[in-house]
């Protein structure tokens, strides 16, 4: 893996999900809470595909519901069932950056592929208290 | 003949262990001190210009000077504290020994964690780089 695709460093693991470094000790505390709440959704599919186009969670949480949707898929695939109605295409495309260094927002917790919601919107990421370098 | 007085070779010996092992001034102390200062700041979260004011240098300096503590800070971080407590096991210190077994025993996470089903053992997998 290149310099270019290089996942973001991982500086504490909470309930097997990795958390990215670059957040202090109360940011943390909000992204464990984001996957505590992943983990309490975990069986709607609902519920995980709308924590992923809430872009005011962490990264970290958007990643985990994304791997318990595709999760789903593949038991549906291993047991051949019929595939859950899922736009696969759109979870990957709204997740698939989240956890990669070279497409880190310098300025928010989230990806700077995904398109910034207009101002006074809802679904914002959250800001960071100081850019990245 | 006099009397009274400490006995000769009483006192803290040279070399103590009880003696501080990083400097109580920010930006002074031994390079290495200032290392594990650099590295403790970087696992807080802290960013690289808030170090660098902190500690009495440039940004530049600080790159300079701690390019290893700056990217990996967390785990070197992690480390010096596993050997601080391993430090204070051996002083016979038990909070340092529960401690460093809570560590090692559940291979770094916060608490041992509770059995998942195969879901979530799959998503888990799937997150950490494998295949569901």
């Amino acid at each position: 893996m290149t310099e270019f695709d290089a996942d973001i460093p991982i500086v504490e693991t909470y309930r097997g999900v990795g958390i990215h470094d670059k957040q202090d000790e109360a940011r943390r505390k909000v992204v464990r809470a984001d996957i505590d709440a992943v983990f309490a959704i975990s069986r709607n599919r609902a519920a995980l595909l709308a924590w992923i186009e809430d872009r005011r969670t962490a990264p970290e949480s958007r990643l985990l519901a994304r791997a318990f949707i595709l999760a789903e898929v593949e038991e549906h695939k291993s047991a051949r069932r019929a595939a859950p109605d899922v736009d696969v295409d759109r979870v990957n495309a709204m997740t698939v950056a989240l956890g990669k260094q070279r497409c880190r927002s310098r300025t928010h917790y989230d990806s700077f592929y995904l398109p910034r919601p207009a101002p006074g919107s809802w679904n914002r990421p959250v800001e960071r208290t100081s850019p990245l370098s | 003949m006099a009397r009274g007085g400490k006995r000769p070779g009483a006192g803290r010996k040279p070399g103590s262990v009880n003696r501080p092992r990083v400097a109580t001034s920010l930006g002074t102390g031994t390079d290495a001190s200032q290392a594990e200062q650099v590295a403790l700041f970087v696992a807080a979260g802290m960013e690289p210009s808030e170090i660098a004011t902190a500690m009495d240098l440039t940004p530049i300096e600080l790159r300079a000077k701690f390019k290893r503590e700056l990217k990996h800070g967390a785990t070197i971080a992690k480390a010096y504290l596993i050997a601080r407590l391993d430090a204070a096991l051996a002083r016979g210190n038990a909070g340092a020994a529960k401690q460093l077994l809570g560590i090692i025993g559940t291979g770094g996470q916060h608490e041992a964690e509770p059995p998942v089903d195969a879901r979530t053992a799959a998503a888990l997998r799937l997150i950490n780089g494998g295949r569901a």
